[in-house]
This record gives structure tokens, C-alpha cells and sequence, in this order.
């Protein structure tokens, strides 16, 4: 199945996916599991889900991490696709001064982040809660996204944007018809890749929420330090069936419009000497 | 734009709105991500290390800002010492970890091709599609006395009783390298798979062997992975606080935790705040290390 | 170049006191220069010259520190390029990877607001021009570069602008292929009679196309002639070493003897009658330019004639160099045609003669020669 590898390095991968999917399989598993503690097979059920379906607070949160999700996402890559566009025409230093603070936000520990934006809205007397959260999703999100607008960017030579100018099309539609069109893949994986981030997080929206919100991992988290609860899992697998629809969506979308040439994988233009 | 050195009549005229780029305007679009870093990034971090230094009234729960050393003296008492230790060594193994386990699996999927590396890559990203909390409590049910992972080892016979392992310090372990691997996976594979296969060819007419054509130019080549790895799994790891509070079960608590229950439990923020500069300070170390490293190879690279 | 009113046309393309700085750098150090509407015109000259920003100046995507420009007779300095009636050929092409054959070059058109059928009857009309009837749907990947390059033309053309500029177009494309190139070019540049203005390098590729040429050097315009002229009588050291290979030989203005003809103290070589750049004065250092094909070795030709020893002999095909040891006089060379059935052989001793008539005086560079690029 694997080329030209030594055997054993073949069979460790196999190993390693196991270890990956194992959890995930446990989860499966778990969320049709009729014994209450989990502890073995009590035959199938679907109570879970339902439990977890009918459950107010369930939905509630559910709807509180969608909208922090989509939020966030939507503001960090405007704010990557801008500083992207502007650190391309910028000069060395403040390209510099961009990568500093796009790394930065990358490697603070989350916990430093949180607690940090947990003081200084209290101290300001502004309220915690959904707007919180997104503020402080944000600062991590949106640094992810423009690394993966920046390494677009980083493949698409600046003379097609001159040479779209010059065939006569002002700024705006330069935009509209080169940069964007050429852009969208990469903009694609950045708004998946903050949803996801955003929605699965649990610390920053631990310090933020405060008591007026409550994301759904925040949740999750909180029902299984209490006892078993196996509706936790019912909850996963169904995020997860969501998470997979939207990405294969995503998935289509892109391959239909992968007919207009621009691969999300990007390759060195051709047109090098 | 540095200013003609000869202004004439004519130049007065040349300061004028570029037809392309580089127009006042453009500069706009720094503002969001500058103005948002600086606001909720540069400021709250600020207020932080004030609080570090201040000290706090646990009636009243004012703050006074008294330029104390007294939240970093208190790091002194063993319980804290104790947790950094921990936390920093618990993230240097589960590091070490993911980097003998996921170099094998980069280098794989770094020698496929078309589909099958595409759906092999999918495949180490899905795990990041589900929940966190929710895979990292499976684990709980896998390491249980009496779980699957007990059965397995009984049945390969290599190891008898119960195993134990639940709510420590090995727990978070695997949870951390569980948790982790793929972000030491995908940077391995984009430098492995940046070399180009011509080398190691080359290397093996001039009559290196696999391994030691593995060794001498493959290894090297990925170096700059493998600290780009590093680092995502590392400085993370450090401050981790979820895994800790599912699989540590309240015992074997890490620094993030430590700095949560000070806001949540002890609502003492300035202390809080030192234990957080100080996490600051250890992983910046890290950082350097790592980055000085980085800066080696590429000179080498 | 003042007066362009009341003139039959105004030039196609006039560029006064044109500069361009980037900090202490000099690109473009003023440049005045009008190209006459049809003409094809060629910018020559080494890297780093300025004849690439001066051609992106004209087509707006570089802001010039000083000076003005304009398209027939319009100043378009401070016109963004968009607006331009200029368009470029980019010496990479930069074909848009997302749209296929027939939207890249319609995409002018379109920012026009050019009607579909128009559109369609117009692109049609360019691929045919270009020769790429059939391949509209074709995504640039698929294309060989010879066939970028001509939708890059396409592309550009299909606007019908004042003036074409193309910066290095066949700078991509190997030996065969540029002769090709040039020979499509020149035809299209005939047919559409539009004005071309060509940056190049390469000054063999300028001359086989240029109406006329003009050879930068940091900056600056040395000379702008047609080909011939300018190969034959260029006005500096500079441009007689760009255009093609010479021989140098010291001389000193002894007399000047009117209709561009100076007579000259070559040292062994005699005192010759040679022609040369107006302005020399008696008593002047001077270099004599001698072109290799014009060196011999039949006895009795010409009146200048200096010993040497042959040192290396380079078969070419339908030539043959050979390089030559003057003795006190230096290396020179010689370009014999292939049909000199006397091939020297090397470390033979010989006499070369060449006319006085056929050598160039310029003045001799003020400095150090400086032949950084």
C-alpha cells in the first residue's frame, strides 16, 4: 500500500493512525452504549442523542460557540487578508514588525492570553461574555490565517496585479478580478481553519464567557469533571458529523472552482525562468 | 518614500497620489491588525505584568499597586516549584515524544504521492475535528483499570494487574503527545517533503548507504522542521489546561491549571498574574533556545 | 521637442526630465526621449540601466521622481496606469492562471465594458493574429511559453493602444524560439501598426527588429540612432563596446580634417586618416574602434597594418574568430567569414591589415573604463 518504505516504518505509521483514531472510535462507540457508566458494551441505543438533543443547555451553547465561531473567523481573516495585502507593498521593517506580532499571538501560551484579557476587561468594567470571546479568539485566529494568507500570497507573482492595472483596471477591480479570485483557496482553509480553533476552544472562552456565556466544549468540559455523563459523547459525534459536512462541502466547492486552475496546494508559478 | 534629493518645480508635482500602490490609503489596511494586537494583545499583557507587581486585598478585593516583589517571592513555596517542574517536564516529554513518533509517520506520508498523500494528510488532520474535551475523555476510558488498553497489554502479556495509570503524571503524558501529534506531524512533513529526492539519489550513487544517506542528508534537511515541530508541540504543551484537569483527575495539576484556580478558586489576580509573567518567561527561553537552534541549521541548510 | 503643436503628429510617446530615485539609488537619471507614432523602438542596454523603469514610468506602474510624460501629446504623468492608453507585454507574461485562453485576453475588454460580441469577434480576430485559433479554452499552464507569450500579445493588442511596451518578452524562451519570436513580432508590429516599444538586453535582438535603439547606460541615454548608424558610429566607448565587439587601438588627434575625418597619431600603427565623433579636438586622447570583420589578412588591403600572432582560433560556423597578440598594441580580434578557405592556425605570425576608413575615433573615457555589469 505505502511506496518504497521499509516495512516496519509502513507498519509504525499504521500504529500511529490506531493511536489517532482510536479515541475517536472509543467516542463512537460510546455514543450509542446503553451502560450508564461506560464501563462496558450494554447493548445500542440512541438515548444519548436524544438526551443531548432535548437537553436546553446543550442547544443554548451550541448556538453561543456557532456564533463565536463564525465571528471570529469572519474578522480574523478580513484582518489577514489586510495586513497580508498591506505587508506585500510595505517596507522591511514593518513587514518585520507584522511577522513579530503574527508570531508572537501564535506562541503565548493560551492561558497567558486569557488570563491577560480576563484583567484588563474587568479592569475597564467591560463585560464578559460572547463579545469577549470573540475579542480573544481573534488574537490567536487571526494570526493563523495570516500565516495562511501570507504563504498564498507569498506564490503569486505581483505582475499579475500590475498587469491587470495596466490592461485598465482600477484598484478596486484588481482586486474583484485577480487577488481575491487567486486568494479564495487560501481564504477557504483560513476560515476553516479559525472555525474550527474558535469552536473547539476551551480556555480562552473559560476566562471570557464569564457567566454570561457558555461555549459548548466549556460545557463539555464541565459535565465530565462532574461525573460520566454519556451524552458528552452523543454531543461530539454529532459536532464532529457537522464539522465533516461543512469541510466536505467546502471540499466540493473548492474542486468545482478547482477547475478555474488555483490549487489550494500552491506551486511555484511557471513562469520562472 | 525616501524624498528626492533635488526637489524642483516639476517634483512638487511628483508627490502625487501614486497611480499604483503605495498611496496613503493602502496603509489603511495595517490598522485592523495592528490596532487589535495592540488593544487586545499588547495592552492586556501591560496590565498583566502591572498586576504582577501589585497586591491584592482579599476582603475588599482592591488591587494596590505597590511595586512588590512579594507574587513572584510566593512562587518560592514547593507546591508552585513543584508544578513548573512538572509542567515543563511533562512538556519536554511529550515533545521528545511526538518527534520519535511523528518523524517516522512524516517521512511516510512525505513518499507518497497524488490522492493517497492528500487523503493520508486528511487523515492526521481529522482528529482536530473533533471535540478536544470529548477525545481527551475517551482516553479516560481507555486507561481505566479494567479499560481496553489494560485488556491489550494483559493479553500481549506485558503486564499484569491493574495498570494504574489514570489521574497521573503518565496519563497527562499521553494525552499531551495524543493531543499534539499532528502539530509536530504536518510542519515534518512540509520540510521532508521540501527535499528534494534528487539529493538522497545523489547521495546513494556516491555510495552512502539508506540509513546513512538518511542520516547525513535527509536528517539534516528536515532539521528546521523538526524545531518548527518543537515549538508548536512544546510551548502549547507548557500551558495546557485542559488535558491536566481530564486525565491529571486534580492531582497531577499543571501550570495552566495553577493560573486558572488563582482567577476561579483564590481570586487572587496579582499572584495570578506573576504565575503567568513567569510561564511568560519560561516559554520566551524556550523560544530562544529553539530559535537559536533554528537559525543554526538554516546557516547549515 | 518643445514645439508638438501645429507639427504634423505629436510624437507617439515624450519623455522630458525624466528621474527616478529610490533613496540614494538612481534608476533613471533624466532621460528626454520621443518615439514617433508606428515606430518601433528599442531601449538596449546591461542590467541595471534604467530601461526597465523607464518603460514601467511610461506604463504608470512606477511613480517617476521628476519629469513628465506623454502619449500623443496628452501628459499622462499624473494619469494612474489603468487609465493609460499604454499597455505591456511583462517579461514573464503574467497571464492570469484562473482565467483560460479567451478571458485573458478579453479581460481589457471586458473593464471596457466592450459588448459580448464585440468581445468575442475581437478576441477571435487576436488568436488568429497570434496564431492560437482553437486554443481558447486552454488554461496558460497548458501552453508551451512561445504560446504565452503570444496570448501576453494578444492580450495587450486586442485594446488597440497608442503604444505597446514590452519588457524583455522573449527573455523566457530559448535560442530557436526567440529568433522566431522576433521574426512574429516584427510581422505583427507591421501588420497592427501600432507603436512597440521593446526592452532588451540584448542588442543583436534590438537591431534585427528595431526601426531605431536607444542605449541606456546608468540611467542615461547614450545614444539614439537607427541600428546602422549606430553600430557603425557610435558616440561613446560605452555604446562601441555594447553594441558588438571592437578592437581598441590609442590615438591622437594630429589634425582635424573636416566632414568627420580626423587625422590621427596611432603610434606603430602610423598616423591615419580615420572618421570619428564630431567635437574632437587637436591634440585630443582618443581610442580608434576597429570592428573584427573588418581586419584581414589579404595582403595589400587596406592602409593600416600591424603584426601580431594568432593565440587562439575559435570555429563558429559561418564564421571563424581568431584572437590575436599585437605586441605593444594589445589583444585584438578578427572575425574572418567561413568561405576564407586560409584558416590561421594558432601561434601563427602574421600581418593584419585593416582601412582607416573602416575605423571609429571616440574619446577616451575621462575615468577608469567601468564595466561593473
Amino acid at each position: 500500500m505505502l511506496r518504497r518504505l521499509p516495512s516496519m516504518v509502513s507498519a509504525f505509521t499504521v500504529l500511529v493512525f490506531v493511536f489517532l483514531y482510536l479515541p475517536i472510535v472509543v467516542v463512537v462507540i460510546n455514543s450509542v452504549n446503553a451502560d450508564k457508566f461506560l464501563v462496558s458494551w450494554g447493548g445500542f441505543t440512541t438515548k444519548w442523542y436524544a438526551k443531548a438533543l432535548n437537553d436546553e443547555r446543550i442547544r443554548t451553547d451550541f448556538i453561543t460557540s456557532a456564533k463565536v465561531a463564525v465571528a471570529s473567523s469572519l474578522i480574523s481573516v478580513a484582518i489577514a487578508v489586510a495586513a497580508s495585502l498591506w505587508a506585500r507593498n510595505a517596507r522591511v521593517w514593518s513587514r518585520r514588525a507584522l511577522d513579530a506580532t503574527t508570531y508572537m499571538r501564535i506562541v503565548l501560551p493560551e492561558v497567558v492570553l486569557a488570563t491577560a484579557l480576563f484583567i484588563f476587561i474587568r479592569r475597564l468594567h467591560f463585560q464578559l461574555g460572547v463579545t469577549a470571546i470573540v475579542i480573544g479568539h481573534v488574537v490567536f485566529n487571526s494570526a493563523y490565517a495570516t500565516v495562511v494568507i501570507q504563504a498564498r500570497l507569498a506564490t503569486l507573482p505581483i505582475s499579475l496585479e500590475e498587469a491587470a492595472t495596466d490592461l485598465g483596471a482600477s484598484p478596486r477591480r484588481v482586486f474583484q478580478r485577480v487577488t481575491f479570485p487567486l486568494l479564495a483557496p487560501a481564504i477557504l482553509v483560513a476560515v476553516l481553519l479559525t472555525l474550527s480553533f474558535s469552536f473547539d476552544d476551551v480556555v480562552s472562552s473559560l476566562f471570557l464567557g464569564g457567566t454570561n456565556a457558555e461555549t459548548l466544549p466549556v460545557l463539555l468540559l464541565g459535565l465530565i469533571r462532574i461525573s460520566v455523563t454519556p451524552e458528552v459523547n452523543a454531543i461530539a459525534v454529532g459536532v464532529m458529523l457537522i464539522t465533516l459536512i461543512t469541510f466536505a462541502c467546502a471540499a466540493v466547492v473548492a474542486t468545482v472552482r478547482g477547475s478555474i486552475g488555483v490549487r489550494s496546494t500552491p506551486q511555484a508559478p511557471d513562469v520562472e525562468e | 518614500m525616501t524624498e528626492d534629493p533635488a526637489p524642483r518645480a516639476s517634483a512638487a508635482g511628483s508627490r502625487r497620489r501614486s497611480p499604483w500602490g503605495r498611496g496613503s490609503s493602502r496603509q489603511l489596511l495595517a490598522l485592523p491588525t495592528f490596532g487589535w494586537t495592540l488593544l487586545f494583545f499588547v495592552a492586556p499583557l501591560s496590565i498583566l505584568l502591572l498586576y504582577s507587581f501589585g497586591q491584592m486585598n482579599l476582603i475588599t478585593f482592591d488591587v494596590n499597586f505597590g511595586w512588590t516583589l512579594d507574587n513572584y517571592r510566593q512562587l518560592n513555596q514547593s507546591l508552585y516549584v513543584h508544578t513548573v517542574v512538572r509542567s515543563v517536564l511533562l512538556s519536554l516529554g511529550a515533545t521528545l515524544g511526538c518527534l520519535v513518533i511523528g518523524y517516522p509517520v512524516a517521512y511516510t506520508l512525505s513518499k507518497q504521492q497524488g490522492r493517497i498523500q492528500t487523503l493520508l494528510l486528511i487523515g492526521v488532520m481529522i482528529p482536530f475535528w473533533t471535540s478536544f474535551v470529548v477525545r481527551t475523555y475517551a482516553w479516560v476510558n481507555l486507561l481505566q483499570n479494567g479499560g481496553p488498553v489494560e485488556n491489550v497489554l494483559h493479553a500481549l502479556h506485558l503486564s499484569h494487574g491493574s495498570l494504574n495509570v489514570l489521574y497521573s503524571p503518565t496519563a497527562v503524558w499521553i494525552g499531551i503527545l495524543y493531543s499534539y501529534l499532528p502539530l509536530m506531524i504536518l510542519p515534518l512533513f512540509v520540510s521532508l517533503e521540501r527535499i528534494d529526492p534528487g539529493l538522497t539519489h545523489a547521495a546513494s550513487d556516491l555510495g552512502a548507504s539508506g540509513l546513512r544517506a538518511f542520516r547525513r542528508v535527509t536528517l539534516p534537511l528536515s532539521m528546521p522542521g523538526v524545531i518548527a515541530g518543537c515549538i508548536l508541540v512544546g510551548v502549547p504543551a507548557t500551558g495546557e489546561y485542559v488535558i491536566p484537569s481530564i486525565l491529571g483527575g486534580g492531582k497531577t495539576l499543571m501550570y495552566g491549571n495553577v493560573i486558572a484556580d488563582q482567577f476561579f478558586q483564590v481570586g487572587d489576580y496579582p499572584f495570578g498574574a506573576a504565575l503567568a509573567m513567569t510561564m511568560m518567561a519560561v516559554v520566551t527561553l524556550f523560544l530562544v533556545v529553539a530559535r537559536s537552534g533554528l537559525s543554526r541549521v538554516e546557516d547549515v541548510t | 521637442m518643445s514645439t508638438t503643436a501645429g507639427q504634423s503628429r505629436p510624437p507617439a510617446i515624450a519623455l522630458e526630465q525624466l528621474e527616478r530615485h529610490y533613496g540614494e539609488l538612481t534608476a533613471v537619471a533624466g532621460i528626454d526621449l520621443a518615439i514617433a507614432d508606428g515606430e518601433f523602438f528599442s531601449l538596449i542596454g546591461p542590467s541595471g540601466c534604467g530601461k526597465t523603469t523607464t518603460l514601467r514610468i511610461v506604463a504608470g506602474l512606477e511613480t517617476p521622481s521628476s519629469g513628465r510624460v506623454s502619449v500623443r501629446g496628452q501628459d499622462v504623468t499624473d494619469v494612474p496606469a489603468f487609465k493609460r492608453p499604454v499597455n505591456t507585454v511583462f517579461q514573464h507574461y503574467a497571464l492570469f492562471p484562473h482565467l483560460n485562453v479567451f478571458e485573458n485576453i478579453a479581460f481589457g475588454l471586458k473593464e471596457r465594458k466592450v459588448s459580448r460580441g464585440d468581445t468575442r469577434r475581437r478576441v477571435t480576430e487576436m488568436l488568429e493574429l497570434v496564431g492560437l485559433t482553437g486554443r481558447e479554452k486552454a488554461r496558460p499552464k497548458q501552453l508551451s511559453g512561445g504560446q504565452q507569450q503570444r496570448v501576453a500579445l494578444a492580450r495587450s493588442l486586442v485594446l488597440e493602444p497608442a503604444v505597446l511596451l514590452l519588457d524583455e518578452p522573449l527573455g523566457a524562451l530559448d535560442l530557436k524560439l526567440r529568433k522566431q519570436m522576433q521574426m512574429v513580432l516584427k510581422e505583427i508590429q507591421r501588420e497592427v501598426g501600432i507603436t512597440f516599444v521593446y526592452v532588451t538586453h540584448d542588442q543583436e535582438e534590438a537591431f534585427s527588429m528595431s526601426d531605431r535603439v536607444a542605449i541606456m547606460h546608468k540611467g542615461k541615454i547614450e545614444q539614439i540612432g537607427d541600428p546602422v548608424d549606430t553600430y557603425r558610429r557610435p558616440q561613446t566607448l560605452f555604446v562601441a563596446d555594447f553594441v558588438g565587439a571592437s578592437n581598441r587601438f590609442e590615438a591622437r588627434v594630429v589634425e582635424r580634417l573636416g566632414s568627420g575625418s580626423y587625422r590621427a597619431d596611432m603610434g606603430t600603427l602610423g598616423t591615419l586618416d580615420v572618421p570619428g565623433v564630431a567635437g574632437l579636438a587637436v591634440g585630443d586622447q582618443a581610442v580608434a574602434v576597429v570592428r573584427p570583420e573588418a581586419i584581414r589578412t589579404a595582403p595589400g588591403f587596406g592602409d593600416a597594418v600591424l603584426d601580431g600572432t594568432v593565440t587562439d582560433v575559435s570555429f563558429m560556423g559561418p564564421q571563424t574568430q581568431y584572437v590575436v597578440d599585437a605586441g605593444g598594441l594589445g589583444t585584438a580580434a578578427m572575425l574572418s567569414p567561413a568561405d576564407d578557405d586560409d584558416l590561421l592556425h594558432s601561434g601563427a605570425a602574421q600581418q593584419f591589415r585593416f582601412a582607416a576608413r573602416s575605423a571609429w575615433l571616440v574619446a577616451a573615457d575621462p575615468g577608469p573604463v567601468d564595466d561593473a555589469q
